[in-house]
């Protein structure tokens, strides 16, 4: 039997041709990754969700069940001052003693008190007079 | 400048054009088909979600290391001793001669791995022993040493069995 000098010999296996491997299966990976992609982003919506829902419903949950308590910041209002007229010493201290502030007391006095004072025409001896009746 | 990566249409390509050969590497080391068409398979997604291929300077080269890493890699592999697979060919046999195809994979089968890896390589991938040995991590000279080996062997082997490399004409 002869035998085949080694380029010839290469040239008879070159002659076998290695057969194609099965098609690629590229849509069917690009669909499963954007499959996947989609499920990731879902996840992370719902995570979002959830974890949003974790923060702010213990918050309102305590707003409810607490309602609105005394000297709660919705409570905080200046009481309702019936200034007299015209002002007095006297109604000042009431006044005074009523407002939950110096500020609230000042500003309360402060802008009524002078259109009405100004507005009748009284004396400061009279109404002095008057105050030391009482 | 980033680099772009490696599209769709560029991965088909090399499929194409280098499929058939990588499919028989890797054949020719898992000695399982099935598991050679999934590293194949394997290494061309993988290359198309990260590899950006402009980087590599030899792409045939890369490929055939590609192939070997995931092989050996997978852990299956490294238990590997069993013969190579029977039933499925490996070739497109010339004149349809399947006879000459089901000897010469078996002849293949009988040659020690490293010298069925180097003659793949070289003979079929057409690679050069440079290329071989740097795919395999030895030196060019081993490579041609074990490819010598490797067709003396193989010759050998047809020969032993029919007159198929005394007639390649057939």
């Amino acid at each position: 039997m002869p035998t085949l000098p080694d380029n010839q010999f290469e040239r008879y296996l070159k002659q076998f041709r290695p057969l194609a491997p099965e098609q690629l299966q590229l849509e069917e990976h690009s669909a499963t990754k954007s499959r996947t992609r989609a499920l990731a982003a879902w996840g992370s919506v719902a995570a979002a969700v959830i974890i949003a829902f974790l923060i702010v419903y213990p918050r309102l949950r305590r707003l409810t069940e607490r309602g609105v308590q005394p000297g709660s910041v919705a409570q905080i209002t200046v009481p309702q001052m019936k200034v007299p007229q015209p002002l007095t010493i006297r109604s000042a201290d009431a006044l005074l003693a009523d407002a939950p502030s110096f500020k609230a007391a000042v500003d309360t006095l402060a802008l009524p008190s002078h259109a009405t004072s100004f507005g009748v025409k009284q004396s400061a001896l009279e109404v002095l007079g008057k105050d030391s009746e009482l | 400048m980033q680099p772009l990566r490696t599209n769709s249409v560029e991965v088909e390509l090399l499929y194409r054009e280098h499929g058939p050969v990588l499919l028989l590497f890797a054949s020719s080391i898992a000695g399982d088909r099935g598991r050679a068409q999934d590293a194949v398979q394997q290494i061309f997604l993988r290359m198309l979600e990260n590899r950006k291929l402009d980087e590599v300077e030899d792409v045939k080269a890369y490929l055939f290391t590609c192939v070997r890493n995931t092989i050996l890699n997978d852990h299956k592999s490294s238990q590997r001793n069993a013969a190579l697979e029977e039933e499925s060919a490996w070739f497109d046999p010339p004149h349809r001669d399947y006879a000459a195809e089901r000897n010469l994979r078996r002849a293949l089968a009988s040659l020690p791995d490293d010298q069925r890896e180097v003659l793949v390589l070289h003979v079929w991938g057409e690679l050069t022993f440079l290329q071989t040995a740097e795919v395999l991590g030895i030196s060019s000279n081993t490579a041609a040493s074990r490819y010598r080996y490797a067709l003396a062997n193989l010759r050998e082997s047809l020969c032993a069995k029919e007159d198929s490399c005394a007639n390649p004409s057939r």
